[in-house]
């Protein structure tokens, strides 16, 4: 089976020291497990106030990976230089978190990146959040708002949009079945019990993709739940791999 | 990449039995526990009743208790807590006296409750009498507690009072740092992972800080997934003797369970 890991992250956590997050434990780890490739972006992409120069050192650092895919964390209002990165490293997408950097998806300087991103056809991945906020301490980040994800979904439905970091999918459920162009990940999914059964039954199949948040989070942790559900193989292979490549192609 | 279970025991210490809508009846998939412990054979399930949300009745804390015994007697896998809530003052020692009398009960469950107020402690005596556990839910969170939510350091301070107790301080406290810190001088405090999401290095650093022979494994199902919990454990970079402790060993060491 071909398995995808759209919300892997690189780098330093500022908050926490974790063991075994290096890129050299990304690759084994993707060895081990079995994946075949992996979306990441660097953590200092969010930290930095020269966010861009952290994509930019780790997107050279991994220009020859043909398994990891570094994408820049853009923030609207800071998107000097943009557009020459995005023209040399050629990711297929950006990732945003407005709960980080302060900014509502309706804001008109987000507009601005959104429409670059579709521009170029570029998917646009959204975290809710990237780790738990309660136990957020240094930094107080509230997930991102219902409504603004509400917003992005009801405005921008000609955009490749993935969401990621959601506790819950099914209040996109309706949204997920009408757009086309829009995706979730499965990496907040911890329950409830057989979680990945019910949402098989329950939610358009083909917009959910494997996601692990690693490495905050333990990437079997929610691959288990994909590969130990009693649903039929090829759903697994959709949730694991399949639709994340209908998305990226 | 695939699920592949442990060859080892699994006790799963720590899931729940939802009422519905009235607070008054079981919730109707409370039957997932059941399929759960038959799909990975799991060996004894603690069965903890949370029937009418944070603040229950009377009425509701009995309705739960009543519904996890006849969920036992149902299925011999299945061993309930006794759930009290301390502010019901007598009532809540009554319902301990009721149901421990009841072999299929294995321990007190404290439910949202400052756990060093003077209420709790007549419920710890009785429990050290019986020489069972009590668990008390307590958690240490960014965002703010819940309304007499216990933070690991109310339990710290109940067990420093009761040393002869034994108590249980799941989801190790939210925060795994903090809550290990706080808990670290009391050896008769357990903890387990359940209730959180599935973080690197948590199950790492309570070993280390607290000994692997303090952990226990719940799943904190049906709210939560078993397999996502169970990886915590299966994938935590400690030895597999550690693993076998925590997933089963330490469980009947601390319940006497053969």
């Amino acid at each position: 089976m071909s398995v995808i890991d759209v919300s892997a992250w690189i780098g330093a956590y500022p908050f926490r020291g974790i063991p075994n997050s290096s890129l050299d434990d990304l690759r084994a780890k993707m060895n081990e497990l079995q994946i075949e490739r992996a979306i990441v972006s660097p953590y200092e992409a969010i930290f930095w106030e020269n966010n861009l120069d952290a994509y930019e050192r780790f997107a050279m650092q991994l220009a020859d990976d043909d398994k990891i895919e570094v994408w820049p964390v853009v923030r609207p209002g800071a998107t000097a230089g943009l557009e020459k990165l995005l023209d040399r490293f050629r990711p297929r997408g950006i990732r945003l978190l407005p709960n980080y950097h302060g900014y509502q998806l309706s804001d008109s300087r987000a507009r601005d990146v959104l429409d670059l991103a579709k521009s170029r056809n570029l998917i646009v991945q959204v975290f809710q959040r990237i780790a738990d906020e309660r136990w957020h301490y240094l930094l107080k980040v509230p997930p991102v708002d219902q409504n603004d994800l509400d917003y992005l979904t009801s405005v921008h439905v000609d955009q490749p949009i993935l969401l990621s970091g959601l506790n819950s999918i099914a209040p996109f459920a309706s949204r997920l079945k009408q757009n086309k162009n829009f995706y979730a990940d499965l990496s907040r999914i911890r329950g409830p019990q057989f979680a990945i059964e019910a949402m098989v039954k329950s939610l358009p199949v083909e917009k959910l993709v494997f996601g692990s948040l690693w490495p905050v989070q333990i990437i079997e942790a929610t691959l288990w739940q994909i590969t130990s559900a009693k649903i039929d193989e090829s759903v697994k292979q959709q949730l694991l791999g399949g639709n994340a490549l209908a998305l990226l192609k | 990449m695939n699920f592949v279970p442990p060859d080892w025991p699994i006790i799963d210490m720590h899931t729940h039995l939802w009422s519905d809508a009235t607070g008054l009846r079981p919730a109707a998939n409370s039957d997932v526990l059941i399929e759960m412990a038959n799909r990975f054979n799991v060996e004894t399930v603690v069965l903890i009743p949370l029937f009418g949300g944070l603040c229950p009745t009377p009425d509701e804390i009995a309705a739960g208790n009543e519904a996890a015994h006849a969920f036992a007697e149902r299925d011999k896998r299945f061993k309930p807590m006794v759930t009290v809530y301390p502010r019901h003052g007598e009532f809540a020692l009554q319902q301990i006296n009721h149901w421990m009398q009841h072999e299929e009960f294995c321990a007190l469950k404290i439910w949202v409750s400052f756990a060093d107020e003077p209420c709790v402690f007549p419920l710890i005596e009785r429990m050290i009498e019986l020489d069972k556990p009590t668990l008390i839910h307590a958690m240490h969170k960014s965002v703010g507690q819940l309304p007499l939510e216990s933070d690991p350091t109310h339990i710290a301070r109940l067990a420093k009072k009761y040393p002869q107790a034994k108590i249980i301080l799941p989801h190790i406290g939210g925060n795994f740092y903090y809550t290990c810190d706080v808990i670290a001088d009391c050896p008769n405090i357990y903890t387990d992972p359940s209730g959180t999401y599935c973080e690197t290095g948590m199950l790492e650093h309570a070993v280390k800080m607290l000994g692997a022979e303090r952990i226990l494994f719940g799943s904190d199902a049906p709210g939560a997934d078993f397999v996502n919990n169970l990886a915590k454990v299966m994938c935590a970079d400690v030895s597999d003797k550690d693993k076998r402790n925590i997933l089963a060993t330490n469980a009947k060491k601390l319940w006497g369970w053969t």
